[in-house]
């Protein structure tokens, strides 16, 4: 199987959750998915590993998320795991060199991935203890 | 929109660190008696600062926007407080310090060695904390609440080490580091 992107696995688990990426770029996005009652048919992308406002998409129970940034040692590596959640953290497309730069200018890197990833059917792979890959279903 | 009361941005401001949660829990977080919580959330959420899913309130954006001006009203003069902004970097240390023994916790299955120097780090901060309560004396509550936490943990309760859907101590901490940024006017990294 090739991997569009891959990144920090936030824990190991045998689950392979599948959507369509959403990328949420506010607590206002967050609130508009589940209002819309379709937050199980998504993988939930977002910049940080800190994004506070997933909490309540975390408790209304999502099924999968991709970070651009932050570690699994991160108050949202610590919520996925106890939700049991897979999550893919600081995650960069295997096509590309762009990598996550710590205090950088990350928005080419970030506006890369958004692209390749939003709107398209993925599949969490989070089996291996220190990478979690995401695949594109067709 | 006119400003929060008090009692309104205790209960709102819960319902905006708690992320989303029911008004009993909300009542606790902030103590506050359940019928006032009940009542500041119904008259919110008919103004439509915030909305229920599944018996649970979430703020919405204009919501945020009151319990953030009220943070500022309130707290503006701390922001520029020397000792409660070095007090915030010390806590820095700490809150990087917790977050990995919380992480190491998980990864060891609750190791009973790491959840005592976890304990450790939560007395600390409760410690640290009541050097600002004269300054902000809501911050009680959250003396009160790691408090009764860590003496479950204590009692073999693991579950409130982290656990999403109690008042774990992680829970208390995550919601006090979204109070004190808030405080001092600081946006937490995305």
């Amino acid at each position: 199987m090739s991997y569009v992107a891959e990144g920090y696995n936030s824990f190991e688990t045998k689950k392979t959750p599948s959507g369509i990426v959403k990328y949420l770029p506010d607590p206002k996005s967050v609130i508009a998915l589940i209002q819309s009652g379709k937050l199980k048919e998504h993988i939930l992308l977002v910049q940080g590993g800190t994004t506070t406002f997933l909490a309540p998409a975390l408790s209304m129970g999502s099924i999968g998320v991709i970070t651009m940034s932050g570690a699994p040692e991160s108050h949202l590596g610590i919520l996925s795991r106890e939700f049991q959640m897979p999550c893919v953290m600081t995650a960069y497309l295997t096509d590309s060199d762009s990598r996550y730069v710590t205090g950088g200018n990350n928005d080419a890197h970030f506006a890369a991935i958004i692209k390749a990833l939003e709107g398209k059917k993925v599949q969490l792979h989070c089996e291996d203890r220190e990478t979690g890959r995401i695949a594109i279903v067709s | 929109m006119t400003a929060l009361s008090e009692d309104e941005f205790l209960v709102l401001n819960g319902a905006h660190l708690k992320k989303m949660a029911s008004a009993k829990e909300l009542a606790r977080a902030v103590g506050v008696d359940a019928a006032l919580a009940q009542a500041v959330l119904d008259a919110a959420a008919e103004k439509g600062l915030l909305m229920v899913a599944e018996g649970k309130y979430l703020l919405l954006p204009d919501g945020t926007n009151a319990v953030h001006k009220f943070y500022s009203a309130a707290y503006g003069p701390l922001r520029s407080n020397e000792s409660v902004l070095a007090w915030y970097e010390r806590f820095e240390v700490i809150n990087d310090q917790f977050i990995k023994q919380v992480s190491e916790w998980q990864s060891t299955d609750g190791d009973d060695r790491i959840q005592g120097r976890l304990i450790k780090t939560v007395e600390r901060l409760t410690k640290n904390i009541q050097e600002l309560t004269p300054l902000i004396p809501r911050y009680n509550i959250y003396v009160d609440r790691f408090g009764t936490s860590v003496a479950l943990v204590d009692q073999g309760e693991k579950d409130y080490v982290c656990k999403p859907t109690l008042d774990s101590v992680h829970n208390v901490w995550f919601e006090f580091h979204e109070d004190i940024l808030s405080v001092i006017g600081r946006p937490r990294d995305t």
